[in-house]
């Protein structure tokens, strides 16, 4: 497929997102008019931006994991990197009582940090071998994490309401400008360095001994890949809670639409990622508005039978 | 100080307690191509893999293009070199066409894709191709990423293994054309044919350089055999 091709694509995703963004803008429990209730789309809009800059984060994040694996089957959410994430934002809390809610960015800075732990002990144990080996891996690091996280929370009575909206993806309903800022930086800085690296992924699509005589320095553009994949994905976590199958799904249709060459696959995926966060939360809030539903809950809802899907596709 | 393009001396490679490889002296000069034969587990793959300087841990001294390919950056080696593994892999569905963005040298690949007639397959994805077809695209990648081939070095293993006849033979045609123009090649394979077309076959058994003639000095019955084919 031709770039100007593959570009238009592009250029689509972000006309339905800007349209879904102002469909989200002025849809909710009270309704928005035009020009009319400046406070409530000032309430809003902090969470549809979290919605895209999060969704996007995990689009390019998935895509890059995928290829960096080179497995369909790979998701920061799957294979344990959000787990992570909150196991750090857990113990920051537990050790840091509410100066951490004096230092936000200190929350961000732990979610990078577990998440980078789980991502390192996962090349270790998981990253050469099957998808299999790499899949059930992640899944012990994640009933890990996630075990670390429950036990953080069920001892730390004060920080038990927040870490449990966490794990259910429900931060994005608490999004205000100055708690959103230091994260949606990040995520935007580590979703634009992943796509810079579009070329050398698509050479290690070669296997890693092609690649390296391509002129790839293997390691160090896995090293990269996997440290901004966890810093997306950590970013993203501190945005929205934690949220599987975006990273997942996304990729998959982006692949499906312009085909698997990295650097406009990783953007599209992340319009796409964007696009399906919003959509999942705001039909989440506004499906039953009394009873509101997680956009991981939604997510889960949409993405697992994709996930069922592809892996029924694939083979080893 | 030869003109060798391809050099090593006392190459030995161990794993897990066994010697792979063991005191391998070589050398290919510009406008030569050795095939290595030998039967399964010779190590034939493990000596492609050190020169192309993929295996860290070899041991002896290896110069390609008077390059130490396990201390200088593979940007610069791959000005110079190409690999075509035994088994090639993709891990994305690429069409045939868009497979040839991977190449620094597109519009040559298109015509190694012509040569090996694949054309009307350019819209195809690869996982629609046959194991010979998909073989062809990934030595047609491997093929033009060299440019010029003056001075430069391929490291092809087993590069007809699943083809048909035709397409085995163009192997053979470009390996001698590449030579033509300057190259050194390096190869590995059981095929008969196309070890005979090379200038000179080496025979490798446990490691260990056992024979090393030009094709005539070897007879096609004690070739068959050195191959391993009974």
């Amino acid at each position: 497929m031709k770039l100007s091709n593959r570009l238009s694509k592009v250029r689509r995703g972000i006309f339905v997102l800007f349209f879904l963004g102002l469909w989200a803008l002025a849809l909710g429990s009270a309704g928005l008019g035009w020009g009319h209730d400046y406070q409530l789309l000032a309430l809003r809009f902090p969470r549809v931006l979290a919605a895209v800059v999060a969704g996007f984060a995990l689009g390019v994040g998935g895509g890059t994991q995928q290829g960096l694996f080179r497995n369909p089957l790979a998701d920061p959410g799957l294979t344990g990197v959000f787990g992570g994430a909150l196991l750090g934002i857990a113990i920051i809390m537990a050790g840091g009582g509410s100066w951490v809610w004096e230092h936000t960015w200190a929350i961000s800075l732990a979610a990078f940090l577990g998440a980078s732990a789980i991502s390192i002990l996962l090349v270790i144990v998981g990253g050469r071998g099957s998808s299999s080996k790499l899949l059930l891996t992640g899944l012990g690091l994640n009933a890990f994490a996630a075990a670390g996280t429950l036990i953080i929370a069920n001892l730390f009575s004060s920080s038990r309401d927040v870490l449990l909206s966490g794990i259910t993806g429900d931060w994005i309903g608490l999004a205000t400008f100055s708690s959103i800022a230091w994260p949606m930086g990040l995520c935007v800085m580590a979703s634009l360095f992943l796509i810079s690296q579009g070329r050398s992924l698509d050479q290690l699509s070669l296997g890693e001994d092609v690649a390296q005589t391509r002129g790839l320095d293997v390691n160090s553009v896995r090293r990269r890949g996997i440290l901004f994949t966890a810093l997306a994905a950590a970013a993203a976590t501190c945005l929205v809670g934690q949220v599987a199958f975006i990273g997942l799904i996304a990729p998959h249709c982006a692949r499906l639409l312009i085909g698997p060459r990295h650097k406009t696959m990783l953007l599209l995926s992340g319009i796409i990622g964007a696009i399906l966060l919003l959509l999942a939360d705001t039909l989440g809030r506004s499906v039953w508005p009394q009873t509101p539903l997680s956009a991981a809950a939604m997510t889960a809802l949409l993405g697992a039978p994709v996930f069922i899907w592809i892996a029924s596709r694939h083979h080893e | 100080m030869s003109n060798a393009l391809i050099h090593c001396s006392k190459l030995s490679v161990e794993q897990q307690g066994s010697w792979i490889l063991n005191d391998i002296h070589l050398e290919v000069l510009s406008g030569q191509s050795l095939g290595i034969v030998g039967p399964n587990g010779a190590g034939k793959t493990t000596l492609l893999r050190s020169l192309a300087g993929l295996i860290p841990h070899a041991q002896g001294a290896i110069r390609i293009k008077e390059c130490n390919p396990l201390k200088t950056s593979p940007e610069i080696l791959s000005e110079f070199l190409t690999y075509l593994p035994q088994n090639p892999i993709s891990a994305w569905d690429f069409t045939v066409g868009d497979f040839g963005e991977l190449s620094t040298h597109p519009d040559l690949y298109t015509h190694w894709i012509n040569r090996f007639k694949l054309k009307e397959k350019s819209g195809s994805k690869l996982s629609q191709l046959s194991g010979g077809e998909k073989k062809s695209v990934h030595l047609s990648l491997a093929f033009s990423v060299l440019g010029n081939p003056l001075q430069k070095i391929l490291f092809l293993d087993e590069p007809t293994a699943a083809l048909d006849h035709d397409r085995a033979d163009l192997v053979s045609s470009a390996i001698k054309e590449f030579t033509s123009a300057g190259a050194a090649v390096l190869c590995t394979t059981h095929d008969l044919s196309l070890a005979q077309s090379c200038h000179e076959i080496l025979v490798l058994e446990a490691g260990r350089i056992v024979r090393k003639n030009a094709p005539a000095g070897i007879s096609t019955a004690e070739l068959i055999k050195l191959i391993g084919n009974k």
